[in-house]
């Protein structure tokens, strides 16, 4: 009878769930056909191309006199044509191989702003050049619109196909801001690449959705700084919801460098719990890890847990650890300088 | 008796008294220790990977986060070794340096091709020459040019008119008549075994028959021998006069003070001179300058003057390029792709002795492009080298001129990977000046490379230099000995940028850095820049001379979400830091990125 129940329950999960959420990529539907349909700009004539071009050119110039010379004048010029350049300047460069075109580009496309995006999403739906759909998620990321997420999220459907645009789709969701990009983002950060990682806990952070909370902390642990470090600030910005689970996490037999980031973040956003927080990591201050001990120090300074002083001073008279003995010296040093506050 | 009448409330006036006494009594300063004795006692038996470990690890990394993604793009043109420095670095790149400085320091010649060709992922082999002497000599041309012939029998005519289009791509200002991914399917037809295999034939037959091509020189005066590709001509041991092209492919000279004309040539070149001061000049591809083939000039003894134009004096396009000089004070000039240069191909100079003067403007001095390995090696003697001053950077500057020379990698971005660019310099005092990219710095998934083993040395540049490496690539400055100066304006002096690792490591002396932004330790646009000093009582300044940046000495910054790694490690002395927080027997950490950290090491560190 409970299995029957349960998947009674499971089915029905499933059948509400589309209703209750609906699908990103689905939502568009005559909206979005409409919008294809209207287009004004996508068809232009050679000689208008041909100013672009030369404008284009100018900005993006190899030769500093060139640049100094025409270069603002020329951006200024491709931004006030408005969504009218978005189609010849994506035709004739969204696939450059030279970088300081294609930072040109997204500069003037940045520029021209949200007229810019129909044209954006027509050039998504239609292209399947990966580098070209990277560099359009990327721009869509700079002009953020949650008009432009089920875009963005349809490319997911082919993970692989797409792989060189993860990325900076991961990049576009999380600028765009939208908590609906929150479950995309946490398999992103299971990724195999580690940019497609760094990227996709870099949004959840920018998301600061709580529900990004565990795989941030597990990101703690993984192989390169670049995630990392990126996952720890992601934490930050989640804000105090994460203090919990950090504290559930310092627990753990986790490796010592991600406990570090655990402790760092703590540090920086504890003062709310401040109890709390600085009972673990005055704990921390006798751990063997010499530094465990040093980033506990430096984090109850931040938190200027100046009743933690006395503790400090008789740690630091023990400690041999050069780094540890430093963090506690530069630590107390700080929480004189909380007190004067 | 008054007082008698209320002692309880004197005991609780003085207990209060006592009690705001104490509490207001000022807190006890606390005293700042002094820890450099916790420093001392704790790395003096440390190595210098641990020291740089636990740099690492008080910015939360450890030595496996330093590691740069070379899949972000991909060709087929990257060099297994510059895969080994992107995965590791670090010692990857360290060992590298070692193993190679190792490799080109063979007495002979054909052992350094070989091994260079092996580094570029090929297997040249040497073939077998029967004789001796100059017929053995003639011989291995005869082998050299079949083999040759079957390096570019998969092109037709006019795939090898495209190739020769491309030294476009190398000449500052000139338009390359041909499109990069046309110019790159034809070069990967090229086999690239066989042309280094005639080059490794060649030399190895010269240089085993020395002895008797001298007496035979020496007999033969005056002579001019006909071979299937050309005459040789056999000199005197007077002053004569020399014009290499219209069919003289080879000159063996005994003695005199010479005059040579070398005029642009393709396919198999060679002098031999065995002695006099002798004054070498050369059009493009000359004076040892392989285009197509192989081109050698061994010059024995005397002070000598070499001046070629392009691809000259141990260059190559496309070949093997092999200028080699036993003796006296020679004067070397040239523009581009000159002094030990590998473009698609094998470049070498190697001077044994003398103060030698190295004068070049654009990609020189120990350069290597795509599929290309330059080599410069001077054994000895004060040497000066210089390269710049003629084609303006204008990318960046209306004053600054480009030099990529002086151990640098250089690759077709985003096309083609680079290749490997390896100046060893074994000692005298030396002087090195190079503008914008010079001084083992490297561009493109490449390698560029100095390593000087002792002299008090002056290395001076403006940008990208002195262990830069810009743009996915690895590059290493190694100074053994003596009291050297850094100078740079930026970019330098153990800086990485966009994914790049550059390192300077300085073994011993009393050295002094002078640069004004992301140097000594700097991390741009997730790069890896690493100083490392090991003794001596060093300066670091960071000066202002041309603005205020503030960072440099162990400063890495913040792009594409995650961020760059810039480390300065000192490992004994007694050491002077301009900026502050830096000092001896501390951590510094600037950013979370960046990090100075300053011991005291037995012997600097007894290197692992």
């Amino acid at each position: 009878m409970k299995t029957h129940k349960l998947f009674f329950l499971l089915s029905l999960v499933i059948i509400v769930s589309p209703v209750l959420s609906p699908p990103l990529v689905e939502s568009q539907g005559e909206e979005k056909r409409r919008r294809m349909d209207s287009l004004p700009f996508l068809e232009y004539n050679e000689t208008f191309a041909k100013e672009v071009e030369d404008l284009f050119l100018k900005v993006a110039s190899f030769d500093i006199r060139v640049r100094e010379k025409y270069g603002e004048e020329s951006k200024r010029k491709l931004i006030e044509m408005g969504a009218r350049a978005v189609p010849p300047l994506l035709d004739m460069y969204l696939e450059t191989d030279v970088a300081r075109r294609r930072v040109s580009l997204f500069q003037i496309i940045k520029g021209i702003g949200e007229e810019a995006l129909p044209y954006l999403w027509y050039y998504m739906d239609n292209s399947e050049n990966p580098k070209a759909v990277s560099r359009l998620a990327y721009l869509l990321g700079e002009i953020p619109s949650k008009e432009s997420l089920p875009y963005l999220v349809s490319k997911l459907k082919e993970k692989e196909r797409y792989r060189e645009a993860l990325g900076s789709i991961a990049y576009a969701l999380g600028r765009i801001g939208d908590r609906r990009a929150t479950p995309y983002l946490v398999e992103l950060a299971k990724d195999e690449d580690v940019f497609v990682r760094k990227s996709a806990v870099v949004a959840l952070g920018r998301l600061k959705d709580p529900e990004g909370i565990p795989v941030l902390i597990h990101s703690l642990e993984d192989d390169y700084h670049i995630v990392r470090y990126p996952a720890s600030i992601s934490l930050k910005e989640i804000g105090p919801e994460t203090i919990d689970p950090l504290l559930d996490y310092l627990e753990s037999d986790a490796p010592s460098i991600a406990k570090g980031y655990a402790i760092e973040v703590l540090g920086s956003i504890g003062a709310v719990e401040k109890d709390k927080v600085s009972k673990t990591l005055l704990e921390l201050l006798h751990s063997e890890d010499p530094w465990l001990r040093a980033f506990s120090a430096e984090a109850i300074a931040d938190l200027c847990v100046i009743s933690a002083k006395k503790r400090l001073v008789s740690i630091m008279e023990k400690e041999k650890h050069p780094f540890a003995k430093q963090q506690l010296v530069e630590a107390l040093e700080k929480l004189e300088n909380c007190e004067k506050q | 008796m008054r007082l008698g009448k209320y002692p309880l409330a004197l005991s609780i006036l003085v207990i209060l008294v006592l009690v705001i006494f104490v509490v207001t009594l000022p807190e006890k300063e606390i005293e700042t220790p002094d820890i450099s004795e916790d420093f001392k006692s704790y790395y003096l038996g440390k190595t210098e990977k641990e020291v740089l470990r636990d740099a690492l690890r008080s910015i939360k990394m450890d030595l496996n986060d330093l590691w740069l993604k070379s899949d972000v793009v991909e060709d087929d043109f990257r060099l297994s070794v510059v895969e080994r420095v992107m995965n590791d670095p670090y010692e990857g790149n360290l060992k590298t340096l070692l193993e190679i400085s190792k490799e080109i320091s063979s007495e002979e010649m054909w052992r350094v091709l070989k091994s260079m060709g092996e580094r570029l992922d090929t297997s040249p082999e040497r073939f077998s020459v029967e004789g001796k002497g100059i017929p053995a000599l003639v011989y291995s041309m005869a082998v050299s040019e079949e083999l040759i012939s079957e390096a570019f029998s998969n092109l037709t005519e006019e795939e090898l008119a495209i190739l020769d289009k491309g030294i476009a791509f190398l000449l500052e200002g000139a338009e390359p008549e041909v499109e990069e991914e046309e110019f790159l399917r034809i070069v990967r037809k090229v086999e690239r075994d066989r042309l280094y295999s005639a080059g490794v034939t060649i030399v190895s037959t010269m240089e085993e028959n020395l002895d008797e091509i001298r007496e035979e020189a020496d007999t033969k005066e005056n002579n001019r021998i006909s071979t299937p590709i050309g005459y040789v001509v056999i000199g005197t041991k007077g002053d004569d006069e020399y014009l290499l092209g219209e069919g003289v492919i080879g000159v063996i000279d005994p003695g005199g003070n010479d005059l040579y004309k070398w005029m642009e040539s393709s396919g198999i070149t060679f002098v031999i001179d065995f002695s006099g001061n002798d004054t070498y000049i050369g059009e493009d591809f000359s004076l040892g300058g392989a285009r197509f083939g192989i081109s050698i000039l061994y010059d024995l003894s005397g002070n000598d003057y070499y001046k070629g134009e392009n691809f000259s004096i141990g260059s190559s396009y496309f070949g093997v390029g092999v200028l080699r000089d036993f003796s006296g004070n020679d004067y070397y000039e040239g523009d581009t792709c000159t002094q030990g240069a590998g473009v698609f191909g094998l470049g070498v100079l190697r001077d044994h002795s003398g103060n030698d003067t190295y004068r070049a403007a654009f990609e020189s001095q120990a350069f290597g492009f795509t599929w290309g390995f330059g080599v410069l090696h001077d054994l000895s003697g004060n040497d000066l080298y210089y390269a710049g001053g003629k084609y303006l950077d204008y990318l960046r500057f209306k004053d600054r001129y480009l030099s990529l020379s002086q151990g640098f990698g250089f690759g077709m971005r985003p096309y083609a990977s680079g290749g490997i660019g390896f100046l060893r310099d074994d000692s005298g005092n030396d002087v090195y000046f190079s503008d914008v990219f010079g001084q083992a710095s490297s561009y493109w998934f490449s390698l560029g490379y100095i390593h000087d083993l002792s002299g008090n040395d002056v290395y001076q540049g403006w940008l990208y230099n002195q262990g830069a490496a810009t743009h996915l690539c690895g590059s290493l400055l190694l100074e053994e000995k003596g009291n050297d100066s850094y100078y740079a304006k930026g970019v330098s002096q153990g800086c990485g940028h966009d994914l790049a690792i550059g390192m300077l490591i300085d073994r011993e002396g009393n050295d002094s850095y002078i640069a004004a932004d992301l140097s000594q330790g700097a991390g741009n646009a997730n790069g890896i820049g690493i100083l490392i000093d090991n003794s001596g009582n060093d300066s670091y300044t960071v000066t202002e001379a041309f603005g205020v940046y503030d960072n440099a000495q162990g400063y890495g910054n913040w792009r594409r979400d995650f961020g760059s790694i810039g480390i300065l490690i000192d490992l004994s002395g007694d050491d002077k830091y301009s900026e502050p927080g830096r000092t001896n027997n501390r951590f510094y950490r600037g950013t979370n990125y960046g990090v100075v950290l300053d011991v005291e090491t037995k012997e600097g560190g007894a290197r692992d």
